[in-house]
């Protein structure tokens, strides 16, 4: 179970419902006169349950955009048996229900974000109110409300993908196809990529995503499967894969030093060993986000992306509380063990 | 319909923003007043119009034809080169959604500059014959010849075929046909020599066609005779004769003159003789002191011309027809793009519309029996060959022949009628059989093929 997970009361989401299943896949690529050239996925075999956030791990051409080309329709299975929300993934009705960004920008450059949100929107058939009202809280959500008429070729790398992101949030989709989510993101987009990923698993949104940054992953997913060569080397959750049942870690107050001295006696005692000491480090992220908010508060106006708002209500649910600046996590450890005390918020509001 | 229209509004507003539309009207524009300036015409208004509306719209015909091929090519190459298509391919959108939606972009796009380029035309017309630049009988004439939709009619070949085909069987039947003639070439040798005959009038002589009318003439609607001959004698010498018009045996109308060879003469008769009559009789006296025998053109040399509109009406329809040969265009373009990489696409398409204009040397080619071995090769492979060869040419000749349409600008130059019958014939097999095989053809490209392929 991922930290913050535990740490939020998010679980027991998923549901039993397989909305994603691949048994024996293989794709090899060939070339133009049909000789295989490359298998690029080797006996691939995972299922994704609802509600489930799912992560690909991997080097390079390990296959990992492969897979999601092939769970998006994209290519055909050399073998193997592949269904997304019980269909074809190239059959229109499970198109309906999946949201997709891909690794790169592949938004038209003429258009602007207001115009990409439209377009998009009515591929998936919404009233043209309904459109409105998603481009805005969607724009308003990545932070590009200022942005909204500029054409999206003049945009920088990270604004293009919060467009991306945005148009693969348009149709609320069930389930949320991800290829490397945070890259090109600086540190804020990132937490903010991260956050509305949470919210959307809350939700009992499916997410499958692929990534290099391996915190990223750990962060959002449940479970993983890393890929090398297109064979499946693990497959698990986090938690069962990364957790050290046989250590233990407990985190004291280092305000009194005698009171400190005295445990670790106790500790060498009871269990004949030299237990291990050090002070706890924030991550890089944490500290990077702190900065920024502190020089938001006297921040000016930016060309770039502006720091971004709340998750859409459409995609919060219709329960969300009123919107509020992104979460920006506080070093305070009392504040972080009030969070860890606070009651469950029990499930979350059913899509 | 929804998605179709979107992505048809997209692929207008692509060619706006990328400037296409701007560049392209600005083309259109320097063809459409340009053109006129470099061309010498006669002198004449009728000469100008003619310019107008053979040389300048065909201009903008041409520049039209070529962007509908390459923004065609574009449209779905250069997506799926660029990945936009891995954005719009998993959105819920049938691969004949996204097909339909580009072509009907375009096609829209082309209405929008072919409409342009009309009314510039139209603009252009009602200036050079505008009251003050020429006078009322030149007006007159341009009206009742070139500003007019009139309808055309040639001789009766029926009896012809009739009397011929019966012929040939006595000839065949008499062992008059040289051993080794397969009967089709032999038939076809003997009937294009009937039908110079047909058309020949020897010195002295006189021959005459049956012609029924397209539209029973009314005394307001005078009748013109368009004709064109070549002469036995390689002199420019006018060639005397007489006409004759009349219905029955009666010829009610003569007309006496000279006419040089090898250029069309028209003869405008008043209608009033022939008032209510839907069928007449024309023929034609030599009385050339120098012997020579006349022989008209036998597809083009002949024909009966009547007013059967307005001209106004008849540029819209001529219109019409031009932007259903440029949907048709860019269907052919979008295929191939579905398919190919743009220069690929490209080169195919233009292939393609070569073959269309070639589509009258590939008739006479799927004509005939023997390719390599007229051209004097022997061996055993040849017959094989030539067999292959005349599938081929067959083949094509099938699939082209329905794709072949008159110019629709030489018609309207020359004042003749663009019925709706063409139009809608164009529509039907340009657009509804052709485009639509060529939309299924697409479709199901597009949804056979991997896009999601490393590059």
């Amino acid at each position: 179970m991922p930290h913050w997970a535990r740490r939020e009361g998010r679980r027991n989401v998923t549901s039993e419902t397989t909305l994603v299943e691949a048994k024996g896949l293989v794709k090899t690529f060939r070339d133009f006169w049909g000789r295989a050239r490359v298998r690029a996925v080797d006996g691939l075999s995972f299922s994704v349950r609802q509600g489930e956030a799912f992560g690909l791990l991997g080097p390079n051409g390990s296959g990992k955009s492969t897979t999601l080309k092939l769970l998006l329709g994209l290519l055909r299975p050399t073998r193997g048996v592949l269904r997304v929300l019980g269909r074809s993934p190239r059959d229109v009705r499970a198109k309906a229900r999946i949201g997709y960004l891909p690794e790169e920008s592949y938004l038209y450059p003429f258009l602007t974000p207001e115009e990409t949100l439209d377009f998009y929107g009515k591929l998936f058939g919404l009233s043209a109110r309904e459109r409105r009202r998603r481009t805005d809280e969607l724009l308003d959500m990545i932070g590009l409300v200022h942005a909204r008429r500029r054409p999206v070729g003049d945009f920088s790398k990270g604004m293009a993908r919060r467009v991306g992101l945005a148009q693969a949030l348009i149709n609320d989709p069930d389930l949320l196809i991800l290829d490397e989510p945070t890259s090109g993101l600086d540190p804020l987009g990132c937490r903010q990529m991260k956050d509305l990923l949470r919210t959307l698993a809350r939700r009992g949104k499916t997410i499958v995503l692929t990534s290099h940054l391996l915190a990223d992953v750990e962060d959002v997913c449940d479970r993983v499967a890393i890929l090398y060569n297109g064979r499946p080397c693990a497959e698990g959750a986090i938690a069962d894969l990364l957790e050290e049942r046989r250590r233990v870690r407990i985190t004291l107050p280092a305000d009194d030093a005698a009171a400190v001295a005295r445990v670790l006696e106790a500790a060498r005692a009871a269990l004949g060993a030299e237990p291990e000491t050090d002070h706890p480090r924030k991550d890089l992220e944490t500290f990077f986000l702190e900065v920024i908010a502190r020089a938001r508060a006297g921040a000016l106006d930016a060309s770039g992306a502006a720091a971004g708002g709340s998750v859409a209500r459409y995609l919060a649910g219709p329960d969300a509380p009123p919107a509020a600046p992104a979460e920006v996590p506080t070093t305070d450890p009392n504040e972080k063990l009030r969070r860890l005390m606070a009651p469950d918020a029990g499930p979350p509001p059913s899509p | 319909m929804k998605r179709v229209l979107a992505i048809a509004a997209l692929t207008v507003r692509a060619a706006i923003r990328s400037r296409v539309l701007a560049a392209l009207t600005a083309l259109l524009l320097t063809a459409v007043i340009g053109l006129p300036l470099t061309i010498r015409g006669d002198g004449t208004a009728a000469g100008r119009v003619q310019i107008l509306l053979a040389y300048t719209m065909g201009a903008a015909a041409l520049v039209l034809s070529i962007s509908s091929v390459w923004s065609g090519c574009a449209a779905i190459s250069q997506e799926i080169r660029d990945r936009q298509m891995h954005l719009l391919a998993v959105k819920p959108v049938r691969p004949l959604d996204i097909w339909l939606g580009k072509w009907l972009g375009l096609t829209a796009m082309n209405a929008v500059l072919l409409a342009f380029s009309a009314a510039v035309v139209y603009g252009l017309l009602e200036w050079t014959a505008r009251p003050a630049a020429i006078g009322a009988e030149e007006r007159a004439a341009l009206d009742e010849e070139i500003l007019a939709a009139r309808a055309s009619a040639r001789p009766d070949e029926t009896e012809f075929e009739t009397a011929t085909r019966e012929q040939f069987q006595k000839e065949l039947a008499a062992g008059r046909v040289a051993d080794g003639t397969h009967p089709q070439e032999a038939y076809r040798a003997f009937r294009h020599l009937r039908r110079v005959q047909f058309y020949a009038v020897p010195p002295g002589a006189l021959r005459e066609w049956r012609i029924r009318l397209p539209v029973a003439p009314t005394p307001d609607r005078p009748i013109f005779l368009r004709f064109r001959f070549a002469k036995s004698e390689l002199t420019p010498a006018a060639v005397a004769g007489q006409w004759f018009f009349g219905t029955g045996d009666q010829a009610r109308l003569t007309t006496a003159g000279e006419w040089p060879p090898d250029a069309f003469h028209s003869l405008a008769l008043p209608a009033q003789p022939l008032v209510g009559e839907r069928e007449i009789i024309i023929a034609f006296g030599n009385a050339d002191p120098s012997g020579a025998t006349v022989f008209f053109d036998p597809d083009r040399g002949l024909e009966v011309l009547m007013r059967a509109g307005g001209f106004a009406g008849n540029f819209a329809r001529a219109g019409l027809l031009l932007l259903v040969q440029l949907a048709f265009l860019t269907a052919v373009g979008l295929a191939a793009g579905t398919l190919f990489s743009m220069p690929v696409a490209s080169f195919v398409s233009i292939s393609l519309v070569v073959l269309m204009k070639l589509s009258g040397y590939i008739g006479e080619m799927a004509g005939q029996r023997h390719y390599f071995a007229e051209a004097g090769r022997t061996g055993p492979g040849v017959a094989l060959a030539d067999h292959l060869l005349r599938l081929v040419f067959r083949g094509l000749r099938a699939a082209l022949a329905p794709l072949d349409l008159p110019n629709v600008l030489d018609l309207l130059a020359s004042g003749r009628l663009v019925a709706w019958g063409s139009v809608a014939g164009a529509v039907a097999i340009h657009l509804a059989l052709y485009g639509g095989l060529l939309a299924i053809a697409g479709a199901a490209v597009l949804r056979r093929r991997e896009l999601g392929l490393p590059s």
